[in-house]
């Protein structure tokens, strides 16, 4: 695919927005309440990109911020996604979600919720806030009885890896699927990275426990590899930043993913060059994160000194 | 099969002097396939994109093995 660049990606994600609720610890973009962006994409402006989207026929837009709800113009930008076909999935911390709202989501399609918790209880509160917990239980009660297809989305992390059967339950009790995410270095997860990334022995019984549960979504690159460093997906073994993917920002810049975010990487504006522009240029970064072996975010954002993915090596070197 | 139509969780495109097709119907991303195919492929699926066409107009206008390749495959299903 570097060689050979897609005439548009396959799937991008959307931030929308810097602002959110909650401040949560390990956040990937550092957003929190008041962290709006200046320079957001007006709703004009966000409308001339989702057609661009169209236009160049990408299949997928996955959403996420900031938290999206607080856009008080995003249930809009969901129907003008929708109403093209586009495939849309809105990563969301689950407390904005009310009657009202679900009735609007309930009435578009293909659209799907992927809901954040990072733990049960006592984990999710300490890394999200006090009672993110029980206000997310109560949006995926509500959402049990309606037509949106719906996933739990947990960050993996450290202090959280031992939840994770009991995460599994709680999202079949209600009729939701599980999706687990890579802690990654970006963020304020840079500044926590040693605090909340999986130690060598949690990252093995990750992959042996996933091994058994092939319903569990992942979606990442990361999990390609067994417990022992086997092949089990080849679907997921390839980083697709940058050649299938890319990130949008809240003010249109535009990244290989969502954990590059770093100014040597962007690629250019919606805005100010246009979507298929910017796309066309992502060519040239690539290579530059081909450079890592595995995940190229985690390789760089962590310093690790042979400029590789230091948890992948953690299964292949044992 | 009388009439055939394309799945809406079925999206194409054309890239270079192929196709894509992305595949989505059980979730979203997480579950969905990317496929490099023909682009008769993509030929068919434009036949039939919004609106169903008789079975026998797609064996009319398509090589056999187009047409099979796209049924078996599930870009395009029976109503």
């Amino acid at each position: 695919m570097a060689t050979d660049p897609l005439s548009a990606p396959v799937t991008i994600t959307w931030e929308v927005t810097l602002g959110c609720n909650l401040h949560c610890d390990h956040c990937l973009s550092g957003s929190g309440p008041g962290h709006e962006m200046p320079g957001e994409l007006t709703t004009e402006e966000a409308k001339s990109f989702i057609a661009e989207c169209d236009e160049m026929d990408v299949f997928q837009v996955n959403i996420g911020g900031g938290e999206p709800f607080v856009r008080s113009d995003f249930l809009e930008l969901l129907e003008e996604l929708t109403g093209r076909g586009i495939s849309t999935c809105v990563s969301t911390n689950g407390t904005q979600l009310d009657e009202a709202t679900l009735d609007r989501v309930e009435s578009m399609d293909p659209l799907y919720l992927q809901v954040s918790l990072d733990g049960l209880q006592a984990e999710n509160d300490a890394i999200r806030g006090e009672g993110v917990y029980d206000a997310v239980v109560d949006s995926l009660e509500r959402l049990e009885d309606r037509d949106i297809g719906t996933t739990l989305n947990t960050v993996v992390t450290r202090q959280n890896v031992d939840d994770l059967p009991e995460i599994y339950d709680l999202a079949r009790e209600h009729g939701a699927g599980l999706r687990l995410n890579r802690f990654r270095p970006s963020g304020r997860g840079e500044d926590n990275w040693d605090h909340f990334r999986l130690t060598t022995d949690q990252i093995k019984w990750l992959h042996e426990w996933l091994s058994d549960r092939p319903k569990v979504r992942t979606g990442d690159s990361f999990f390609y590899l067994n417990a022992m460093g086997e092949v089990r997906n080849e679907t997921l073994k390839e980083c697709g930043a940058g050649s299938m993917t890319c990130l949008v920002d809240p003010v249109g810049d535009v990244y290989p993913c969502a954990f590059t975010q770093w100014d040597g990487l962007a690629s250019g504006n919606v805005v100010e060059d246009g979507f298929q522009s910017a796309w066309d240029e992502i060519a040239s970064l690539r290579t530059e994160v081909d450079d890592h072996e595995g995940c190229p975010a985690v390789a760089i954002g962590s310093d690790d000194p042979s400029g590789e993915d230091p948890q992948l090596r953690a299964i292949l070197d044992d | 099969m009388a009439t055939v139509r394309k799945p809406d969780h079925v999206k194409y495109r054309r890239e270079g002097d192929h196709g894509l097709v992305y595949d989505h119907e059980n979730y979203g991303y997480e579950d969905a396939s990317l496929t490099t195919v023909h682009s008769r492929i993509v030929d068919l699926l434009e036949y039939v994109d919004g609106s169903p066409r008789p079975r026998e107009d797609l064996d009319a206008a398509f090589e056999q093995a187009v047409v099979e390749a796209a049924v078996e495959e599930g870009y395009v299903r029976g109503d």
